[in-house]
């Protein structure tokens, strides 16, 4: 009877104790909802990812317009029923965001920076670009063509003069699947078609604190100086609803060393402006870091979308296998 | 219900597990108070290294960390290195290249060169 009473107390106290940590790490949706409005009404105006909860309604606070922050880098809250991803390119890695507003009010953030997730592999030396299957999407696509402008002001002068052909071709080498893979399949993406230099003052909706600002319909590629000490190379903020991307544009960053054409000789700590940004126009045609949500970034390192990429190559100017196989998930 | 040597049998393994716990604190409180080993440059890069020097833009596994490699044996500027699969691009001289995981990982690495002697110290 007395071993038979204390083991029903144990089991008592361990249900307890039990559905007591449930309610502590699920947090009761109320007071995940008081968080959210807590953060939105204080007079911090942009509060941090972390403080947040992963998914909240948008009820008792205008949080349309707002900046929420995450690792260095923002996106501003658009209308219900939007979405906005980000996708910063690091020479120490990347980082990439998205806010999804949807149509009932419900706010989801999503952060991600490469290398999330320990995946014990057997080999980290880099695969060859033509046999990497690897690949992963984002939630959109382009629909039609994408047509952009660039805003040449501040380009570093070694590249100014080429920068508007290497972003055309760039964008169009993304969008046909360039690729040196020999015998594979390619597949056509959307059209690409440069509308030429955009106005004066006219740039990409992207703060100099990589932080995607509202969008205006217009697709822009332009160029900032980062936060002092900034290692990232560029960013892309791509608007999308219902699947289909609205709006895409781009900032490079003017600190780091660029250049166009051939490698130079020397070249110890440059990157290709036409190898970044046939990336860059990657995450537009909905293409993911090929190592998202992995630490594989070494062995996909042959990738055009891998999440780091090498100086002094031009390799990522053409498309690897996961690279083209994302493509086809996407396009055909 | 119960005989007596099961309930000897029980008290035993709680005076086992409570003698493990004990232990394992004991371990955890002495590590804390072990530094980490300073890196020592040495003559000659590990193996690993070896054909990625003065070639920018290659990989290289780093298999122990903390670790210094003299800018006489190799030159690693613009190399990326990788160690448990965070990865950082060592910077020119005198710089400094940290990748820390963001929100989900928590693991960090750097690379950074001595501006006098343009020495590269890899650390986790």
């Amino acid at each position: 009877m007395d071993v038979t009473f204390r083991r029903t107390t144990r089991n008592g106290v361990s249900w307890v104790i039990a559905i007591g940590a449930l309610w502590v790490i699920a947090i009761p949706p109320a007071a995940a909802d008081t968080r959210a409005r807590q953060a939105c009404a204080a007079y911090e105006s942009s509060p941090e990812a972390r403080s947040l909860p992963a998914s909240f309604p948008d009820s008792g606070c205008s949080w349309v317009g707002r900046v929420i922050r995450d690792a260095g880098v923002g996106v501003t809250v658009p209308p219900r029923g939007e979405s906005v991803r980000l996708a910063a390119l690091g020479m120490d890695g990347s980082r990439a965001m998205e806010l999804v507003h949807s149509k009932d009010g419900t706010i989801t953030v999503r952060r991600d920076s490469a290398g999330g997730t320990q995946t014990a592999r057997s080999t980290t030396a880099p695969l060859p670009a033509c046999s990497d299957q690897a690949f992963n999407v984002e939630p959109f696509r382009v629909w039609g063509g994408y047509r952009f402008r660039y805003n040449g002001y501040s380009a570093p002068s070694n590249v100014a003069d080429a920068a508007a052909a290497t972003l055309t071709s760039s964008f169009s080498s993304a969008a046909s699947s360039a690729t040196d893979c020999s015998g594979a399949t390619r597949t056509a993406g959307p059209s690409a078609r440069y509308l030429g230099a955009s106005g004066p003052g006219k740039f990409a909706d992207i703060y100099t604190t990589y932080t995607c600002a509202n969008s205006d319909g217009h697709n822009i590629v332009s160029w900032l100086s980062g936060p002092s000490g900034s290692r990232t190379l560029a960013v892309t903020c791509m608007w999308y609803s219902d699947g289909v991307l609205r709006n895409s544009d781009a900032v490079i960053n003017r600190s780091i060393s660029w250049f166009t054409g051939k490698v130079p000789a020397g070249c110890r700590y440059a990157w290709d402006l036409g190898g970044v940004m046939t990336h860059e126009a990657g995450h537009t045609y909905g293409l993911d870091h090929a190592d998202a949500g992995s630490r594989d970034h070494a062995v996909h390192n042959n990738q055009t979308m891998n999440s780091l990429l090498s100086p002094c190559t031009t390799k990522y100017r053409t498309f690897g296998t996961g690279d083209l196989n994302a493509m086809k998930v996407i396009y055909s | 219900m119960t005989s007596r040597s099961q309930r000897t049998a029980l008290r035993l393994s709680h005076v086992v597990l409570v003698s493990v716990m004990l232990s394992s604190c004991g371990n955890a409180q002495s590590g804390s108070l072990v530094s980490p080993p300073s890196p020592t440059p040495t003559a000659t890069p590990p193996a690993e290294f070896a054909a990625a020097c003065g070639k920018p833009g290659a990989v290289v596994e780093v298999k122990r960390v903390p670790v210094t490699i003299t800018r006489a044996s190799c030159d690693l500027t613009g190399v990326i290195v990788n160690h448990e699969g965070v990865g950082v691009t060592v910077p020119p001289e005198g710089g400094a290249s940290v990748h820390a995981d963001g929100p989900t990982g928590g693991s960090e690495l750097s690379a950074s060169v001595d501006p006098k002697t343009q020495d590269v110290t890899i650390q986790g």
